[in-house]
């Protein structure tokens, strides 16, 4: 449960990080072909508690990528592999069974990811001036769980899922994209958003 | 004084956007408005510009528009949305409405409008 101030910051930015892909992603697909997005959903939970919100068992496509600067830890877009046949669709026109996507398909699909991962990361930063740097992303199709590395997360560490459904009106997709989001300063983060908040309401009265 | 009617479901954004134009108009004056129901019962009042969010619950920042040039059609209205799509951009156009893509860019809505510093 977020503090109303901070959720709502949080809501404010994920939608404009999603609009901010949107436009970037039209750019690649043509005018024609809008990859539009829902209203997202976000909650800030328990990593264990994914497997209520995301099918941890089933193969899921997912792009992984670090961040490193005043901010450190990881992203995973995932999303199945429907949603990943028909981006290679919308993106390169061809129909590929994901299990056998080429390096060009990847590429494409992991540019998407890409985009919205950065776009929603710079979203929520930006206002309480938190700059990053972002590693090169990296395309897998595996089982959801096996993409948290025992080593690298513990089952009680708290992670941000961002939740938005993804469609194209002139093609199939449709359906949802979850962006699972681990910073190890996540708490300080948001104590700065509420300290930003306390400080605008407080200024504009 | 400019008179100035922020609506917008988020808070983080009516603050924001009323500090940004706090600091380029002289004198201004603003009244807020979480969704356009609310901001319709404050259009007895007149103002010197409108910043209307496009998506919010119920009536949207289009529908609000409408509403506000029906009262007068020289309105000076800035519709702003973190949703690009072509319908809005195009509608806004359309209309005689500024667009804007969030967040809002102040310097651009004051030089569109050529009030404040």
């Amino acid at each position: 449960m977020f503090n109303p101030l901070v959720e709502d910051y949080l809501k404010e930015s994920f939608n404009r990080g999603l609009g901010k892909a949107t436009s970037s992603l039209t750019e690649i697909t043509g005018s024609d072909s809008e990859i539009e997005f829902g209203v997202p959903n976000f909650h800030y939970q328990n990593l264990s508690n994914l497997k209520n919100q995301l099918p941890i068992m089933s193969k899921l496509c997912g792009v992984s990528q670090s961040f490193k600067g005043e901010i450190n830890g990881s992203g995973i877009l995932f999303f199945s592999p429907e949603i990943g046949s028909d981006l290679i669709h919308l993106l390169l026109k061809t129909d590929v069974p994901i299990d056998f996507v080429s390096d060009v398909e990847a590429d494409a699909i992991t540019e998407v990811a890409n985009i919205l991962m950065n776009f929603n990361l710079k979203a929520l930063l930006d206002d309480v001036n938190l700059s990053f740097s972002s590693r090169p992303p990296v395309f897998e199709m595996k089982e959801a769980y096996k993409f948290f590395n025992p080593d690298d997360y513990s089952h009680n560490q708290k992670v941000l899922l961002l939740n938005a459904n993804i469609f194209n009106k002139e093609t199939r997709l449709n359906g949802s994209i979850n962006f699972v989001l681990y910073l190890n300063e996540m708490e300080g983060v948001f104590k700065k958003i509420e300290t930003y908040m306390k400080e605008l309401i407080g200024d504009v009265g | 004084m400019t008179r100035v009617l922020i609506v917008d479901d988020s808070l983080t954004v009516r603050a924001q956007t009323k500090k940004q134009l706090s600091e380029v108009l002289e004198n201004p004056e603003f009244v807020l408005a979480s969704s356009g129901e609310e901001a319709v019962e404050k259009l007895e009042q007149e103002y010197d510009l409108y910043i209307l969010d496009y998506n919010m619950e119920g009536m949207t920042g289009l529908e609000l528009a409408e509403k506000i040039l029906e009262k007068d059609s020289a309105s000076k209205l800035y519709l702003c949305t973190a949703n690009s799509q072509e319908y809005v951009k195009s509608k806004c156009d359309e209309m005689g409405i500024q667009f804007m893509e969030k967040p809002l860019d102040v310097s651009k809505v004051v030089q569109a409008f050529k009030i404040g510093a």
